[in-house]
């Protein structure tokens, strides 16, 4: 096992587009680091330059304190899980999962011990004899972490290894990989734009936009406090609520109402203000919280509870999302009191979209 | 992945089914015509090569009075047949060997490897296809010569080794596989030839097979190339041998014709084995081009 440190590294493809923008970070020994962000954000692109599919155009990146850069993926003792799992459709599964320990010259008993090893720690034995194409996509998933997991190589690389999967059995699944993480502990990147995967899977969390590392943190640090606007509107779902707050006469207000005092604002005369939909409570009786009055356009009833979609402010013009109580019972076209604690609110830069206030 | 869909044959429904096959339909009155031409001069050749010589010769053509075996033994003795036979399943042989090697190196160097001008060598290598063999002709003479290689039957083999229209196959069907298979291998542990020979080419079946159907198909065929720079008559391939019933005042049909029908036989052989890939071929190269 081994930590993984990215040395100021940066990837430009075709001497244009910058995939990965001034990388510094380190994954440590046995973490499970998720790294997370939109489509095209450089993530992927991150992974295969650990995996050595991609070189840094500048920058080094460590594996156990050994810069790989100009190993081959061989030697770099890493293994990799492909989002369409990247099976040999010759092969049969035992032959899958065999495949990278005879490549890396392991004894013939030492193959067959490791096999059985893993197909029975990954419920296999029954499909070993069988060909990818005559797997159903979970089987074949499983086979994927088997074929990782068999070499007992240093890091595990795993590219959106569950997006192509239906939600059910990527919930299961979700469960199992972490199981299996705990189980052996090796230093894992996970790769994903799915935000659920993110929060539930990983042990620290690295947000990525536009090639460049936006926050890292426990997930529950991502989630508290967002250290810029685009985590913000990233993390949660549904996402933040984003709106513009003035502060006038030493109070901070959101489209007339006050939410605070000025002082939160650290001077900013305009900042952005997140409110997430599950701080924001049906306020019953008079109290000292800050109050929005809402409208209500549209009520998404999921059971245990309900998402509202609504307008505030004196022109009734900001969109607003909230999170309820399924006992609440609201409906279309209703007027709500809604209030939330001080603390829950979250103040941005609008100009850097930095966080205002620790 | 390489999963073919398998055409169910229409027979699966039983006798219903196979009389379905024989429905007459209006595409019908032009098939049928064609596939006649197509299969006269074949029942010619096979009729005349049982036929004897005044019966050959007969204008308006006749329907042979008996079978005439003798003609296929008197041709066998005519000329070395069982040494043409040889030298072309030799050539032929290494032909295909040779292009199923060589095209997939290249195809897959041009498929997948980065390097300095690897597109416009590639356009090169494809602009000679336009190139008829008989521009080329004289040089690829001089070059066999100066190696030494006229009348021996390196001079066949040689300079088709390796094919431009080989390379472009093998390329274009190299870049229809999922490239994730080759970096897994990578990550494996195999190198560039490794994944090559490992992952690459056991799922390039169906490509090879068209490639080695048409280098089969081309290099029995040949008559040409062989012609130029063969000369002694243990070289001679069978195109060649059997021009050899040709004279110049007379020629020999009906043992022209049973040795014909010996040499074709094993192409008509291989046809029938792969049909599929070789009417896969000029559509695959057709589309993906």
């Amino acid at each position: 096992m081994a930590a993984v440190t990215f040395n100021r590294v940066t990837k430009v493809f075709d001497g244009k587009v910058v995939a990965v923008d001034g990388l510094d970070h380190t994954v440590e020994d046995g973490e499970f680091m998720v790294v997370v962000g939109p489509s095209g954000c450089g993530k992927t692109t991150a992974l295969r330059m650990v995996a050595g599919l991609e070189k840094p155009t500048s920058g080094t990146i460590e594996i156990g304190g050994r810069v790989v850069n100009d190993l081959s993926p061989k030697a770099r003792d890493i293994a990799m899980v492909f989002q369409n799992y990247a099976l040999y459709p010759h092969m049969t599964v035992e032959q899958n999962i065999a495949f990278g320990l005879k490549r890396h010259g392991f004894p013939r008993r030492e193959i067959a011990d490791r096999v059985r090893e893993v197909s029975k720690m990954l419920d296999l034995h029954d499909l070993l004899r069988r060909k990818p194409a005559q797997l159903s996509g979970g089987q074949r998933q499983r086979v994927a972490m088997g074929r990782a997991i068999a070499r007992d190589p240093q890091v595990f690389l795993l590219d959106e290894p569950l997006s192509n999967l239906d939600a059910k059995l990527r919930a299961q699944l979700r469960g199992d990989l972490k199981r299996l993480h705990q189980e052996v502990r090796t230093t894992s990147i996970y790769v994903t734009h799915d935000q659920v995967e993110a929060m539930t899977l990983g042990e620290r969390i690295a947000v990525m936009n536009r090639g460049r590392l936006q926050q890292v943190g426990t997930p529950r640090e991502v989630y508290a406090r967002p250290a810029n606007l685009f985590v913000a509107g990233f993390i949660g779902s549904p996402p933040m609520n984003l709106v513009a707050g003035r502060v006038a006469d030493g109070v901070l207000n959101l489209d007339g109402s006050p939410v605070g005092a000025a002082r939160v604002a650290g001077g900013c005369a305009e900042p952005v203000l997140g409110l997430r939909p599950e701080a924001l409570r049906i306020g019953r009786e008079a109290s000292s919280s800050p109050a929005l009055r809402c409208v209500v356009d549209v009520v998404e009833p999921m059971g245990h509870e309900v998402i509202i979609h609504g307008r505030i402010g004196s022109d009734a013009d900001t969109e607003l999302v909230a999170r309820l109580d399924a006992h609440d019972e609201p409906r279309p076209g209703e007027v709500l009191e809604l209030t939330f604690e001080s603390k829950d609110l979250h103040l941005f830069d609008p100009a850097s979209g930095e966080r205002l206030r620790s | 992945m390489s999963e073919h869909t398998v055409q169910v044959p229409v027979a699966e429904a039983g006798v219903e089914g196979v009389w379905r096959r024989f429905v007459p339909s209006p595409r019908h009155a032009l098939l049928l015509p064609l596939a006649l031409v197509m299969l006269t001069p074949l029942a010619w050749m096979l009729m005349t090569s049982i036929q004897t010589p005044d019966e050959a010769m007969h204008f308006p053509p006749v329907l042979p009075s008996g079978i005439h075996w003798q003609n296929y033994t008197d041709a066998l003795h005519a000329a070395p047949f069982g040494r043409f036979f040889f030298n072309t399943a030799l050539v032929t042989g290494a032909c295909v060997l040779g292009n199923l090697l060589l095209c997939s190196l290249a195809g897959y160097a041009f498929a997948r490897l980065r390097f300095f001008g690897r597109d416009v060598v590639f356009v090169v290598i494809l602009a000679t296809l336009m190139v008829p063999f008989q521009v080329v002709m004289i040089p690829t003479f001089i070059i066999m010569k100066d190696l030494g290689l006229i009348d021996s039957l390196g001079a066949l083999i040689v300079p088709n080794l390796v094919t431009p229209f080989g390379i472009f196959l093998m390329r274009q069907f190299f870049r229809t596989l999922p490239i994730d298979l080759e970096e897994a291998a990578r990550i494996d542990g195999c190198s560039r030839l490794g994944t090559l020979f490992r992952v690459v080419l056991p799922l390039s079946g169906p490509a090879l097979a068209t490639l080695a159907v048409i280098t089969f198909l081309y290099s029995w065929n040949d008559f040409l190339w062989p012609l130029i720079v063969i000369q002694s008559d243990s070289h001679m391939t069978l195109q060649l041998g059997l021009s050899t019933f040709q004279g110049a005042h007379a020629t020999n049909w009906t043992l022209l014709m049973a040795g014909n029908v010996m040499a074709v036989l094993p192409m008509l052989l291989a046809f029938l084995l792969a049909q599929r890939q070789f009417v896969n071929s000029i559509a695959a190269v057709g589309v993906k081009g």
